[in-house]
This record gives C-alpha cells, structure tokens and sequence, in this order.
C-alpha cells in the first residue's frame, strides 16, 4: 500500500538523506528543505522515518 | 584480572592521543560508567558519554542538550568569545535551522555527484604526481591535497589559494601540536588587533587570517556574484535580514576547517590500515561492490573528530547519574564508533562488516555533518583510484599522529610503492 509522507518543514534541515533513499518521492529544494512529491510504499516510509537524521519525516494518510 | 581504575582514566589530556586511541579507557568507561564524570584541572569537569545509544539520544535532543549555551569544545568560553567566534555549528534551532538551510542545498547527494569527476581527477593527479617518486608522505602529498581542492571548488575560492587554505586549517586544529601550531608571529599579529586566542575559533590566531581572507571572498562576491557557495552565504536573505559580515567570516571559517580537517584525517587513517592489512585492500578489489559499507568502515575506524560538547539546558537523568542543568557533556564519538553492542568486535576492521549506524557525521539530530556525502565521495574515489592502478603501499619510515584531544589524524605517513607503479 503507498502512503503520503509527511516532512515537517520546522524540523527539517535539508540533509537530503531522504532524497537518496527515494529520489522518485522527494526532492530537497533551494529553499534547503526537502519537499515530498509523490507517494511511496509504506515500508520504504518507514525507512525514510527512521533514516531522517532529524526525524523530520512521519507517515501521513494512505494514497488512493 | 587487575581492572581498570575509573577515577584515573584520563580523556582531555592531548599526550593520551599521540601513541593511538585509548581505546582500553573507552572499553572500561562503556562497560563499567558509561555516563562517568570526568574531573578538570582547569574546568568545571564533564560527563564522559561513551556509549552509542547515549550519543545518539543527546543529539538528536537539541533543545536540551545544547550547541549555542557554550559551544562545543573541552574549553569554557565567555560571552564576549562567544559574540565573535560564533558559528552555525555553535547555535541552535530555530537560528541552527535558518543558517543550515542557506548551506543545504549545495551539499545533497544530488549535488555532490556533480563533484565526483572533479574529485576524481584531483585524485588522478595527485596519485600520478606522488607514485612517480616511489616513496612520499601520503598525509602531505594526497590527504593534505586532496580534499581542500574538492572544497574550494564547492566553495568558489581560487584553485591557486587551495595550499594557503589548507595550511591554514591545519593551524586551526593543531593549536595543541608543537609541530603545526601556528607560529608566535601569529599570535603577536592578532594581539595587535585586541584578539586574544580565546576570543578565536579553536584559540588559534590562524582563524583571523581566515576571517580577513574570507572578509576579502565575501566583499568580491557582493560586488560580482558567481554561481558558488560564497555568493549563496552573502545572498541568502531571511525576512529581510542578510548575515552580517561576522556571521560570514564565521561560516566561511567553519566551512573551511570542516571541508578539509576531517576528510583528510580519514583518508590517512583508511590508507595507515589498508597497509596495515594489506588483505582487506585485495577483499575491495576482487569485490567492488564492497566498496559502499567499506566506505562506511573506514570512516568508522577514523573517526576523525573524537568528541564534540553539549550543554544540558535543564536537569536531566542519564543511566542513572543526575545531570544538572549547565553541565558540560562531552560526546564521545571515537567510542560510540567502537561501541560492541552496536559493532560486535569492534577492533577488527573489516569491510564486509555493516558499519552503517556509524557516527562519524554526529549521532544524527539538525548537526548531523553538512559534509556527510562529500566525505563519503572522496573516500570513495580515492580508494577506488588506488584500486584502479593497482597500487599498494607499505610504510617507509616513522609515523607520527597528531597530538591533539579534538582532531584524530596522522601528521606523517611515509609510504613505498610496492605494486602498481
């Protein structure tokens, strides 16, 4: 099942940990943030959960 | 078994660092007193945090455990050394978070393989250069070398001023190594401008030097952008505000010292025990496709910052030792890198090993290392270039480390070429 990832902009840095992981669902901006840009399998949302060195990154609603 | 006693283990002290890491102390310190209090002749004393998962809970706990309350080294610092010597690595969020985000977005994995091919022909060159002569210092003629010219690249300095950075940062960290510190003329120098070093990044007067050499960049950037780092730092506005002239000195400082110290220190280290055991090289060779984790290894086996402070902002209970607030922790990455519940063996170096929770780059947290992926790249892509020529080495000569309680590094590593020339 794909779901949303959520990635706080408060708490993000731009470490870009994420965008390696799943370059198809994220992309850090110039802004220096990393922004989501599409849905990802719920295991990989996981991973990137764990991998953010910040904790920036949490599971959202379920895609349709 | 005669065991260790606690009380006499010694941390701070620079000589305890110059025959190798002190690895029996951090064993001792992990099994028996984990978060052990660690006395000072010349300060308040400190808790000791040795092991991984400590490490890694502090940082990523920023609002309570704290890199701007008094900064992050053994030394106590006063507000008016803190006013001038203040630099991103030395604040929190919400400032850590607006300063950090000016940076980012030229340091992502993206980005960083665009420097790949630089760094590849820096290295080719380099190799070229020092192999022709049969026996060199691989600390002066490639770590010294290499890593500053990926950085100025990135940074947007002038090639030509690549050794005069270097050297500089050198100064930096060595302020405790008779052999590199900087020269008393330095100190006299920023004397005479009202610095004493306290009031310096590391106490070293080679910080003034780069705050007026970065001053200069920073000025000729304003007057003519270019596509590079430094114009982003005197462009990046936040509501309205622009960095002020000391907070740009004080990056470019930072930036300069982190883009070059520490990469070069693990360079050194991961040839030092690549000749060390020879077995390991010819592992990464026949199987290229080790190449990531053993990237992830030798950093681990470098780790070439051995620990950096934090500050508790309020009182706290850690494994059962009462910390108050305006305690000094220091972090000790060296440990957490050797920790055996994270690294079974940990004094085996061995690349097919998962060395991934490795904390080379922080235990993670808004700090976690600008340069982590560079890092990783030019480790990479100088070990590959090795690979790729079939060199080997052996030691010609005696090797000196750096004394130092801060930098973990070599300051000379004779080499021979025994294959590959």
């Amino acid at each position: 099942m794909k779901v949303h990832i959520v990635i706080d902009p408060a708490t993000c840095v731009g470490i870009g940990k994420c965008e390696e992981l799943a370059e198809h669902a994220v992309e850090l901006g110039d802004d220096g943030v990393s922004h989501p840009t599409a849905p990802v399998e719920e295991e990989l949302a996981r991973t990137l959960c764990e991998a953010c060195p910040t904790g920036a990154i949490s599971i959202g609603e379920p895609a349709e | 078994m005669a065991t260790l006693d606690l009380s006499a283990i010694e941390l701070k002290d620079p000589d305890v660092y110059v025959d190798g890491v002190p690895h029996a102390s951090f064993r001792a310190l992990r099994e028996h007193d984990p978060v052990h209090w660690h006395p000072e002749s010349d300060g308040p004393g400190f808790w000791a945090i040795t092991k991984h998962a400590d490490l890694v809970a502090i940082s990523k706990d920023p609002r309570r455990f704290s890199s701007a309350a008094r900064f992050i080294y053994y030394e106590e610092i006063d507000e008016e050394s803190m006013a001038i010597r203040r630099s991103m690595i030395e604040t929190d969020p919400p400032e850590h978070t607006r300063l950090r985000r000016i940076v980012s977005p030229l340091f992502t994995p993206k980005m960083v393989d665009d420097y790949r091919g630089h760094a590849r022909a820096v290295a080719d060159r380099l190799l070229d250069r020092a192999v022709e002569r049969g026996s060199f210092d691989w600390v002066r003629d490639i770590c010294e070398m290499m890593p500053i010219r990926v950085f100025v690249d990135v940074f947007g300095a002038p090639e030509a001023d690549a050794d005069y950075l270097a050297k500089l940062a050198n100064m930096l960290v060595a302020v405790d190594d008779p052999d590199l510190a900087p020269p008393p003329e330095m100190y006299a120098a920023a004397r005479a401008r009202g610095f004493e070093p306290h009031h310096l990044p590391f106490s070293s007067p080679a910080a003034l030097e780069l705050f007026d050499y970065a001053q200069a960049l920073c000025d000729a950037r304003r007057a003519e952008p270019r596509d590079d780092l430094i114009t982003r730092l005197v462009q990046a506005e936040w509501e309205g505000d622009r960095l002020t002239d000391n907070e740009l000195v004080n990056f470019c400082q930072l930036l300069v010292f982190a883009g070059n110290e520490t990469t070069r220190n693990s360079l050194a280290t991961g040839m030092h025990r690549f000749i060390e055991q020879p077995d390991q090289l010819d592992l990464l060779d026949r199987d290229r496709t080790l190449m990531r984790g053993a990237v992830e290894e030798v950093l681990r086996w470098a780790t070439p910052i051995y620990a950096f402070r934090r500050t508790a902002t309020e009182d706290v209970e850690l494994r059962g030792q009462a910390i108050r607030a305006g305690d000094k922790l220091m972090l000790y990455y060296i440990s957490a890198n050797f920790d055996e519940e994270v690294f079974p063996d940990p004094e085996r170096f061995d690349v097919t090993r998962d060395a991934s929770q490795q904390v080379v780059f922080g235990g993670g947290g808004p700090h976690y290392c600008l340069g982590a992926f560079l890092a990783r790249m030019q480790v990479e892509t100088l070990f590959t270039a090795v690979l790729d020529r079939g060199l080997r080495f052996a030691v010609d000569g005696p090797t000196a480390r750096l004394r130092s309680n801060f930098g973990n590094g070599f300051k000379t590593l004779p080499v021979r070429v025994v294959a590959g020339r």
